[in-house]
């Protein structure tokens, strides 16, 4: 059996896959920072969370402002693997690493980019629904 | 002889597939959902992220089935992960383009905002 390795063109494409990925991965980061920022500072100034929710005002709005916190924290780690995952695929483009040990990097860290996408869209389907169930 | 996985890391391709089509069905669910609110409440923005999201997800499938494909044959293991490889990229060049567009609308939506504000006055 040969052994895995990658010729110029396709080290040339991994590039250019890991440059688009670090764009969204940052992407991803900087709003999902922003968004945590802003409700952080929300939650801070009013001191009750239950006042950003005041028209609700119950067990949901809490649950609600939970789930948003979990689905911005889950977009930022998504954003964070992600640029882990295009730097991988850098230093494998590169050849710094053994291409097997450098592919099998990469595969890891995308499998829990995916797992943390999964999440965050998951997160906000719960939102959707409860905000459903709520009005 | 084509390189091939060992059952080791056919694991961590087993592992990515299922990951992917998850977020895939979650992605789909959420494009449904949105489009069905969309289209009752007359928004068009709404139609347009559900179709984006269908694109996403026919993508992310396409993706998963090459990774797929690299644990369940034997024989063309390079080939199938540089196809997978292949999709990822039009994947991330859709969100990198949605995103461009996103940073666009912000200044655009500001200004639409204010105008709207000085002609109520």
């Amino acid at each position: 059996m040969s052994e895995l390795q990658f010729d110029e063109m396709e080290r040339g494409r991994f590039l250019e896959t890991a440059k688009l990925m670090k764009f969204v991965g940052i992407f991803w980061v900087v709003i999902a920072a922003l968004m945590l920022f802003v409700m952080g500072i929300m939650a801070l100034l009013v001191s009750v969370v239950a006042v950003t929710f005041a028209a609700k005002g119950t067990a949901g709005g809490y649950l609600q402002f939970l789930l948003a916190f979990l689905d911005e924290g889950a977009l930022a780690a998504a954003g964070v693997y992600t640029v882990l995952t295009a730097g991988s695929l850098v230093k494998l483009a590169e050849g710094p690493v053994d291409a097997r040990e450098g592919m099998m990097t990469v595969l890891g860290n995308l499998r829990t980019t995916f797992v943390l996408y999964a999440a965050t869209v998951g997160v906000d389907v719960v939102t959707d629904v409860i905000e459903l169930l709520a009005k | 002889m084509d390189y091939e996985f060992t059952a080791e890391e056919n694991k961590v391709l087993a592992g990515i597939v299922v990951s992917a089509r998850v977020a895939a069905v979650s992605i789909a669910a959420t494009g449904v959902w949105k489009g069905a609110t969309a289209i009752r409440a007359g928004h068009f923005g709404g139609v347009v992220v559900g179709v984006c999201m269908f694109a996403l997800v026919a993508l992310l499938w396409r993706a998963s089935a090459a990774f797929d494909r690299v644990v369940k044959t034997e024989g063309a293991d390079k080939e199938n992960l540089l196809t997978a490889f292949g999709e990822l990229t039009k994947i991330f060049r859709g969100l990198r383009a949605v995103q461009l567009l996103l940073l666009a609308l912000i200044p655009m939506s500001v200004v639409v905002g204010i105008v709207a504000a000085a002609s109520q006055r």
